[in-house]
């Protein structure tokens, strides 16, 4: 005859005639579980709570109105809730190997059978109690869009009460989870009795009057509430007693409780401990199976499902040496004794309940207890650096100090730590280097300062001699000279200025002088005309070409003025052109939203529809270092795509339209930002060569119009509509900002309004940035820059601070901006001493005509765009000093 | 053979689409992304498309628990059936009171009385009397519908389908005679039909949206004209986790109310269903008297001794509603209704 109690597992659905006394919160739970998307469901240990929900809430609903599918965190929760749902579907997912969950994945389950999907996460605590930071993070963003989706699916969490602080960390990124929950107390002895009562009956099985009452005093002596786990189990052992008293056979139906069988059941104050020590004494070699228990529970002593693998490996951590042989028979012995639950689908084995974990737990040393907690550190940690390739640090190594030992851990996990221990020595090897030349580099600062000091009067001098170069001479041989001077003198802002000036009237009017003729040949490129104005233009990144577009073509010239080609790209005019990292295509989108791909021949790699903003059009798309394109795509979406055209991915997180896209200069992250006030973050998963959701940065309260990256990989520049341009780093933590009230040099009529665009420079130590005086508009736009060296610096010409165009160089000397149709290059301003004119201001060097200027990658030229041509302008200093010098040498042979 | 619930599936979608044909849009498939239609979405978009009442038990017939051709399925077919003429009647119900309060139409005699007596306790037969008699009451009258369809679509062929279900739900239904697995196999086969038959000519319904009116907010800047902002649940959709939505309107609709809408963007046209349907989502749980009340949307079903008895769409055991914050409010729109109705 099969015993009606549960003894240590849950009721599930089939248990309803036998489960008793808890119709009071089986309402509750079915009465919130339609409040909202997701149900906390959560109590101390052994109130029953997978019981509630399994057999309890399940019975409530009509058979068309419940799919549930159960998720235990098992290795990984995510790849556990895919695994869930690929099983529970029968429509089979055309990505068979996915190990994530989807948004169309959930959909088709539900088109499967046409009823409400409920995800229920059993033991959620174990996501906190085994999971890493990562797992929690991948599997919030899960959450937070399923819920937020018009799908029809609903979550419910059932965890030990103890965990509930993990939580938090969700309502981060989910506020409203805590608002629906649902708190299990332990059964009061009213229900208790039913509880009792309640399957006996059902059973046939015949009640001494008082004796329900008398097992409750017994289980819990003047005590209100009753421990769920410990009736079960007490009424699974007084059946058993019952059925040898009677000698009842099997298939015999009608047994009896009394009060003298209940006194046969001794003491039961401890009924878990009495029946595991029993179980063990029961064995060839009590150790040995303590230790095959031990190796089922956690740090935390809760449950830990671990495969016959797992095991073996749990108990040479605890330092026992015992033959897997014996593991295997000593884990089977204890699913039939009742004390482990049988393999699930993925293999792993546990404990039939927490409360039998805790009573092992008991019999854990001190030294089993932080020997455990290290392997598990260890274990996280190594599941870490399979994904981002993160070794353990200083810290974590000290910890483990040398127990490694005394942990017998397999080859993979001993290597992990191996290879932590050799990275850690290098490094600190490095830091000793670095200290060093800290030191070296500090005697030269005090060196050089002496050196200044010394040299000061040679600054006046060679300000003297710049100065009469630009203003006292004419013949453009001798201000050449006398700016070589000034600059042998002492190279400062006024004898760099003397020199681009000098240098580039020689090119501008060489006159008659043969050698002048030369220079002018040489260093003055000249572009051809195009047919109609210019409209946008660029250096090529790998330095080997012009590019630019009119109203109807795009033209390609290599450096030395060369036409390369040249070729239509339709009537829709352009708003975007840019040439990919290694100038072999184009990409462009037009003012109909379509962007198209060229290689630099002309020929058309593929065309598709986009969609923009159209305040910010300068970051629909973006090349990788492998020639993939980041696009937006039509509709909340950016895709992935080959040089084909190829969708290779689609990224589709946000809830509104998506403003702007870029690549990391590796192409190992791409950002996207959109309306709805996020930045969602990817990473380039090596091993499945697609991008997994990295972060996503959402503290913005309005829409984000752009996104940049800085060159290091490491941060993200945005601006958003409520006129915030932040820098923050890729993990979300806010590393530097300013407001449209902006105090910082940017004030009044300076103020930077509401940025539409904003991007770093090269170095990632400065940015410009588009923006409007009014709030979602172009109207009366302007261009600033704000740059830090040791302070934060705003790009400033005397008081203005706001320009048509503004560029800075990617070799971080220079800026250069244009107003109208003057073009002007300023000094990025650095700390080293200059006169007081700079030291307020950004010292303007040159002047040129054009608009729109931009640097070579080289920083050898500017190039203007000058109506229907381009204009080249030559500021490298180091080539022109040393030619002002040679000619200075020699310039008895020009003087009259 | 086709599939269990596609044919039914097809010809109700087809009938749809002439009502409404943006819902082909939305089985447009991504081209570029070079993905095939997915043809279980046809279901789930019927489902939507119908007000939640009748939807809620569409998504229930097509679920993989009902897809055997077993009781279970004979059964939610009656169910579904029974369900749709409950919300058609109590769309007719509705206008009719509305129209006779302003409109001033003279009710018969004889239609009062029948009225009164059969609106006391609902069921089947009664649901297919209130349709036919208020449909020739008002097409005698020339009266134009509140959904214009129904003028056209519901004929004698209409009305004819509908007494089909009285006697057979009276029998089978409540399992007065023993079928065989064969006969039940028949009669799901025979029944998912003649189901399919009343769906095409309701389907009309999917042209108007029924909401439930949460709250309805004053915004009165000075010097300026009041606006009054709606905040309404839209009740088509295949779960109970209904989508908010706000509406700003210069005029203001009825508060605590759900309405069947002519469109989404205006409260110019409206029909007010309470307390004929009701919901009970936005109430407070502040008192323990309370803690029975289930949220959920609420069909009428008896009206004795001064009580108000509703059946849940989405919780379908019994719920004692009478702690409800407005059940008084509710129990005088009925006698109200009745009054205007039948005269009593």
């Amino acid at each position: 005859m099969k015993s009606p109690f549960k003894f240590l597992d849950s009721y599930t659905k089939d248990d309803r005639e036998i489960f008793f006394g808890r119709e009071r919160e089986i309402e509750e739970l079915y009465h919130r579980v339609f409040e909202s998307k997701i149900m906390l469901v959560y109590g101390v240990s052994g109130t029953g709570k997978s019981s509630l929900i399994h057999c309890g809430l399940a019975n409530k609903f009509q058979e068309t109105d419940w799919l549930p599918i159960v998720i235990r965190r098992g290795a990984n929760i995510i790849e556990s809730m895919a695994a869930a749902i690929k099983a529970a579907s029968i429509t089979v997912s055309q990505d068979k190997t996915s190990q994530t969950v989807s948004k169309k994945d959930v959909l088709s389950l539900y088109l499967d059978y046409y009823k409400p999907v409920y995800f229920i996460f059993d033991q959620f605590e174990e996501l906190f109690i085994f999971g890493d930071k990562e797992e929690r993070r991948a599997f919030i963003h899960i959450v937070k869009s399923l819920i937020e989706s018009d799908l029809q699916c609903r979550m419910i969490f059932v965890m030990r009460e103890e965990y509930m602080a993990g939580i938090t960390e969700f309502e981060k990124f989910i506020p409203t989870i805590f608002s629906n929950r649902v708190r299990i107390e332990k059964m009061s002895h009213r229900n208790a009795l039913e509880a009792i009562k309640g399957p006996c009956k059902v059973f046939n099985i015949n009640l001494e009057e008082g004796f329900a009452e008398s097992l409750l005093e017994k289980l819990s002596p003047g005590s209100e509430d009753v421990e769920l786990t410990y009736l079960q189990v007490f009424l699974d052992k007084i059946f058993r007693l019952a059925l040898e008293e009677n000698k009842i056979e099997k298939g015999a139906d009608h047994i009896s409780f009394t009060l003298p069988l209940l006194q046969k059941t001794g003491d039961v104050s401890d009924l878990l401990g009495s029946f595991l020590d029993d179980q063990i004494s029961m064995m060839d070699d009590p150790d040995a199976a303590m230790t095959v228990l031990k190796a089922f529970v956690s740090g935390k002593g809760t449950k830990r499902p671990a495969s016959e693998s797992e095991t073996i490996d749990n108990v040479r951590t605890l330092g026992k040496e015992i033959s897997p042989e014996s593991v295997k028979e000593l884990i089977r012995k204890f699913v039939n004794l009742r004390v482990l639950r049988d393999k699930d689908d993925n293999g792993r084995y546990e404990l039939r309940h927490d409360a039998l974990a805790e009573k092992v737990y008991e019999k854990f040393s001190s030294a089993e207890k932080e020997l455990l907690e290290i392997r598990q550190m260890i274990e996280n940690a190594f599941q870490y650096y399979l994904k981002r390739k993160i070794l353990l640090n200083n810290d974590d190594l000290n910890y483990i100090s040398n127990k490694d030992s005394m942990l017998n851990l397999n080859p993979e996990l001993q290597e992990f730590l191996d290879e932590s221990r050799k990275h850690q020595k290098e490094r600190k090897r490095g830091i000793k280097i670095l200290t060093i030349i800290s030191a070296f580099a500090f005697i030269l600062l005090l060196s050089t300062i002496a050196y200044t000091l010394i040299n000061r009067s040679k600054i006046s001098e060679s300000i003297f001699l710049a100065k009469e170069s630009v203003t006292q001479f004419t013949r453009p041989v001798d201000r050449l000279c006398l700016a070589g001077s000034a600059w042998q003198t002492n190279q400062s802002e006024e004898a760099k200025e003397a020199l681009l000036k000098a240098f580039d009237n020689i090119l501008r009017n060489p006159g008659d002088d043969k050698g002048l003729i030369e220079l002018q040949q040489k260093y003055l490129i000249v572009y051809s005309h195009t047919s109609s104005p210019i409209e946008i233009a660029e250096c090529s990144k790998d330095n080997r070409f012009i590019y630019c577009c009119t109203a109807d073509s795009i033209f390609l010239w290599l450096r030395n003025g060369l036409r390369y080609s040249g070729f239509p790209h339709g009537t829709s005019p352009l708003v975007y052109l840019l040439m990919s990292n290694d100038g072999e295509y184009f990409g462009a989108v037009n003012k109909d939203t379509i962007l198209t791909v060229w290689d630099k021949d002309g020929k058309v790699k593929f065309s598709r529809k986009t969609a923009y903003n159209s305040y910010n059009t300068y970051q629909i798309f973006r090349f990788d270092p492998a020639n993939r394109v980041i696009a937006i795509s039509t509709y909340k979406n950016a895709d992935l795509l080959d040089i084909n055209g190829n969708i290779l991915q689609t990224f589709d997180l946000h809830n509104g339209t998506v403003n702007a896209v870029d690549f990391s200069a590796d192409g190992k992250f791409i950002a996207a930002a959109g309306n709805d006030s996020i930045v969602n973050i990817w990473y380039l998963n090596s091993d499945l060569k697609k991008f997994d959701l990295y972060n996503n940065i959402h503290f913005y309260s309005d829409t984000i119009y752009s996104v940049d990256f800085a060159k290091n990989c490491r941060y993200i520049l945005t601006s958003a509509a409520n006129g915030l341009i932040r820098v923050t780093d890729v993990n979300g933590q806010p590393t530097w900002g300013i407001r449209k009230d902006y105090e910082g040099g940017l004030t009044g009529i300076n103020a930077i309004g509401f940025p539409y665009c904003a991007e770093f420079d090269e170095s990632g130590t400065g940015f410009a940035f588009r923006s409007s005086p009014e709030k979602n508009s172009r109207k009366n736009d302007f261009m600033s820059a704000i740059y830090v060296d040791i302070f934060e610096r705003a790009a400033k010409v005397g008081e203005i601070k706001k320009f048509d165009y503004i560029k800075f160089s990617p070799d971080k000397q220079y800026i250069v901006y244009s107003n109208g149709k003057d073009v002007s290059l300023i000094s990025r301003m650095n700390i080293y001493p200059i006169s007081d004119y700079a030291r307020i201001n950004n010292y303007r060097l040159f002047q040129m005509n054009g608009q729109e200027p931009f640097f070579s990658p080289d920083v050898k030229y500017i190039y203007t765009i000058n109506g229907n041509k381009i204009e080249s302008w030559f500021i490298d200093v180091e080539t022109i000093s040393r030619i002002a010098l040679e000619y200075y040498n020699n310039w008895a042979k020009y003087l009259d | 053979m086709a599939a269990t619930n596609e044919l039914l599936i097809q010809k109700v979608f087809q009938e749809m689409l002439k009502y409404k044909p943006s819902m082909q849009k939305m089985l447009i498939a991504d081209e570029e992304e070079e993905e095939s239609l997915d043809p279980r979405l046809l279901g789930d978009l019927i489902i939507r498309n119908f007000p939640w009442p009748i939807g809620v038990e569409l998504r229930r017939l097509f679920s993989a628990s009902t897809r055997q051709l077993d009781r279970m399925r004979l059964d939610q077919i009656f169910k579904t059936i029974e369900r749709s003429m409950q919300f058609i009647s109590f769309v007719m119900i509705s206008q009719l009171w509305k129209d006779t309060k302003e409109k001033n139409l003279v009710i018969p005699e004889n239609f009062k009385k029948e009225f009164q007596e059969r609106i006391g306790v609902l069921s089947m037969g009664n649901y297919t009397w209130l349709i036919r008699a208020i449909g020739n009451f008002m097409q005698e009258k020339a009266v134009p519908w509140f959904m214009t369809e129904m003028g056209e679509n519901f004929d004698k062929k209409f009305y004819a389908a509908l007494d089909f279900w009285v006697p057979e739900r009276n029998e089978i239904g409540h399992y007065q005679i023993n079928l065989t697995n064969e006969e039940i196999e028949k009669r799901c086969v025979e029944y998912e039909e003649k189901l399919g038959f009343i769906l095409e000519r309701i389907a009309f319904i999917s042209k108007y949206k029924l909401v439930s009116v949460r709250e309805i907010k004053v915004i009165h800047p000075k010097n300026q004209e009041a606006k009054f902002n709606h905040i309404i649940d839209l009740l088509n959709s295949s779960d109970s986790g209904f989508k908010a939505q706000e509406l700003e309107e210069a005029k203001y609709a009825e508060s605590s109310s759900v309405l069947l809408l002519k469109s989404l963007k205006t409260f110019d046209e409206y029909l007010n269903l309470s307390p004929l349907v009701i919901d009970t989502n936005s109430e407070v749980i502040d008192d323990k008297e309370k803690f029975d009340i289930k949220k959920d949307i609420f069909m009428y079903t008896k009206f004795r001794s001064d009580q108000l008895m509703y059946v849940g769409t989405e919780v379908t055991e019994k719920c004692d509603l009478r702690s409800l914050h407005n059940y008084q409010n509710l129990v005088e729109q009925f006698k109200d209704m009745l009054a205007t109705i039948s005269g009593s």
